[in-house]
């Protein structure tokens, strides 16, 4: 059995990086926005319609 | 009725008691063996009521056996089966009695039909519990451990208050419906609310379950939440409060699950949100609401079950569980990658899936009585869970960017655990009439509509679409290494200004009463009693003086007092005026003491 098992650590350790982020594609903000719209709008209209 | 079978609750917990008897391959077969004869066991059992003996002037009855205990019963026995085999590397005495009696206390408290037996299996729950998570003997999971085991304590207590003051209402310990509107019964639900981690309750959740030992946290998935289900639907079925309660607990941990970098505490928050969509069925009361909540507590055991041990082997084999660290291991771990797809699968609700054929079933109850808020924040939910337990768990463990860590595939026993549940998860949700058989109230449901496959589809995709431009565009949040304070900030951080105003308030009334009664009160005393008679006349002299405003040579004849005092040269009638006085005084003290 190994070290880390035995003391039920499991080796996690609190080094490794701070932050994972997300870079942006090029393009595809717009993209988002559009669909954004296009969804706030959607939702109003079966709302509207259902309600 | 005579049956030849022991209390549900009792071979676990007796076997559990015997594990440290056992070494090596005897206690693995032990542990593995325990869960099997109790559920033949279990099978020996009759419905109705059994084990009934007299407790002061009422009775406790150890196992009450009918669909709504019987199903949990089922569940429980498998998992905790499935967790022996999770479990089976692990030789560490502590988790191994603590697992196995913290099945059988849970046991104990679904079989229990009176409060009594409830309330003793449930501290049972919570100090086997404790163990599981102090097992893992780091400084963060003693204080996780400690923090869950004062939470746990406190609702246990609340719990305890409600059943005395119940029995000593009703004259019935039995453990049936009792519904809201007296003292007692708001102290129970607040009790199991409690174990239920209805939010603000929630912390200890999210606090102490990523913090457990890897096996320890499969074990703690299961039982403590899902005993404080059976719990409200026992005894509040149909309780409108919890509709609200529910809708909250469905909606609140998707935004801390989004930004939560352990990806077992994401797993945690999204095991509030399962909750909320149980505690929501249980709310709204019907017969379809209520088999929905617990078909749906079934499942998520399954599947919350299987997220979390492909989340511990992933943890087993790395040494890591935050979402920054990992990455790009669908190429060293295939099979695990697959058993976390069928999990998040599951949750998500996808068709065929088990998660279909039970959250529906409460979605369909809320629609049915027009309960639309509750339906569109169910809706929410949904696509919630989707986007941080059906994408985010397995994206950033498996998929994402490539840490560049290459381990092995998980050991053959986590495997096999692993692949059984997700072989139930499928089967279920491919034939979920062998569930629904099981569930207390016989309806007639059919999950594979039309409108129910297109709806959940379509949400799905647009879940997926949402989360894939949301990465592209850069908004999707950053995985960043830190704690997220939620509600426990009560604790944490109000609890710590509360000490903080509180020693400033009791140290400076010590203070105060240190300066004025121990020093110079005292000191005053001392003076006055260096020559009491004397300070006596002294001071009657003064005032009568003040008082009567006669003008004359009185600091010498206050001189005169002092001098006549220390050299006891009293004329005899003062002297015997004095002593009288000095007398009565001591009488009416000692009278009045």
């Amino acid at each position: 059995m190994k070290a880390d098992e035995q003391n039920n650590t499991h080796g996690q350790s609190e080094d490794g990086p701070m932050v994972l982020s997300h870079d942006a594609v090029k393009g595809y903000r717009p993209i988002f926005y559009i669909c954004i719209t296009i969804g706030i709008f959607y939702l109003a209209f079966v709302f509207w319609r259902t309600w | 009725m005579m049956i030849n079978a022991l209390p549900p609750a009792l071979i676990m917990i007796l076997g559990g008691l015997l594990v440290p008897l056992f070494k090596g391959r005897a206690r693995q077969a032990l542990l593995l063996l325990l869960p099997v004869i109790s559920f033949i066991n279990l099978l020996q059992i009759p419905v109705g009521s059994h084990w009934i003996l007299p407790f002061l002037s009422d009775q406790i009855v150890l196992g009450r056996v009918d669909k709504l205990s019987l199903i949990f019963g089922y569940i429980f026995h498998l998992i905790a089966f499935l967790s022996a085999i999770y479990a089976l590397h692990v030789d560490d005495t502590v988790q191994n009695v603590a697992g196995t009696v913290y099945a059988g206390a849970a046991l104990g408290a679904i079989f229990a039909g009176d409060m009594f037996t409830l309330f003793v299996f449930w501290e049972l729950l919570t100090i086997s519990a404790t163990f599981l998570i102090l097992a893992r003997r780091t400084e963060r999971a003693l204080g996780a451990g400690f923090r869950y085991f004062m939470v746990h304590v406190a609702g246990g207590l609340c719990l305890l208050a409600g059943i005395i003051m119940h029995v000593s209402q009703t004259g019935s310990a039995a453990f049936d419906l009792i519904g809201l509107g007296t003292i007692a019964s708001w102290l129970i639900f607040i009790g199991i609310g409690v174990n239920c981690a209805w939010p603000v309750l929630h912390p200890w959740l999210t606090d102490a379950y990523p913090e457990a030992t890897i096996t320890g946290t499969v074990f703690l998935s299961a039982f403590t939440t899902k005993t404080a289900i059976y719990a409200l639907a026992r005894a509040f079925p149909g309780t409108e409060e919890l509709i609200f309660i529910g809708a909250t607990m469905a909606a609140f941990p998707i935004f801390y699950a989004v930004i939560e970098n352990d990806l077992r505490r994401v797993l945690a928050y999204s095991l509030i949100n399962q909750v909320g969509f149980m505690v929501v069925g249980i709310g709204i009361g019907t017969a379809l609401s209520i088999n929905g909540a617990i078909a749906h507590a079934f499942n998520d055991i399954l599947f919350k079950g299987l997220l979390f041990m492909t989340m511990g082997a992933v943890m087993y084999r790395t040494g890591k569980i935050n979402a920054t660290d990992l990455g790009g291991l669908y190429k060293s771990m295939p099979w695990t990658c697959a058993f976390c797809i069928v999990g998040a699968a599951s949750i998500s609700a996808f068709p065929l899936f088990s998660g279909f054929v039970s959250k529906s079933m409460v979605m369909e109850a809320a629609a049915l009585g027009e309960m639309r808020w509750v339906w569109f924040i169910l809706l929410f939910a949904s696509a919630g869970v989707f986007h941080h337990a059906g994408i985010k768990i397995p994206f950033f463990a498996f998929f994402s960017h490539d840490s560049g860590i290459r381990c092995k595939e998980a050991p053959p026993h986590m495997l096999l655990a692993m692949g059984i549940s997700a072989a139930l998860c499928i089967l279920i949700g491919c034939f979920p009439q062998y569930l629904y058989s099981l569930l207390p109230y016989t309806i007639d449901y059919q999950p594979y509509t039309t409108s129910h496959v297109l709806a959940q589809t379509q949400l799905l995709f647009f879940s997926a679409l949402a989360f894939t431009l949301l990465l592209l565009a850069g908004i999707y949040p950053a995985e960043i290494r830190s704690i997220n304070v939620d509600a426990d900030w009560i604790y944490r951080k109000g609890c710590r200004q509360i000490y903080r105003f509180s020693r400033w308030a009791f140290d400076g009334i010590n203070e105060w009463a240190n300066r004025t009664f121990a020093q110079q009160f005292t000191s005053l005393l001392a003076q006055f009693f260096e020559d009491p008679g004397a300070n006596l006349q002294k001071h009657g002299y003064r005032l009568l003086v003040e008082t009567s405003g006669i003008e004359g040579q009185h600091e010498q004849t206050i001189r005169k007092i002092s001098i006549r005092s220390r050299t006891a040269s009293y004329p005899v009638g003062i002297g015997v005026l004095l002593a009288v006085l000095i007398l009565a005084l001591t009488s009416m003290l000692l009278f009045l003491m």
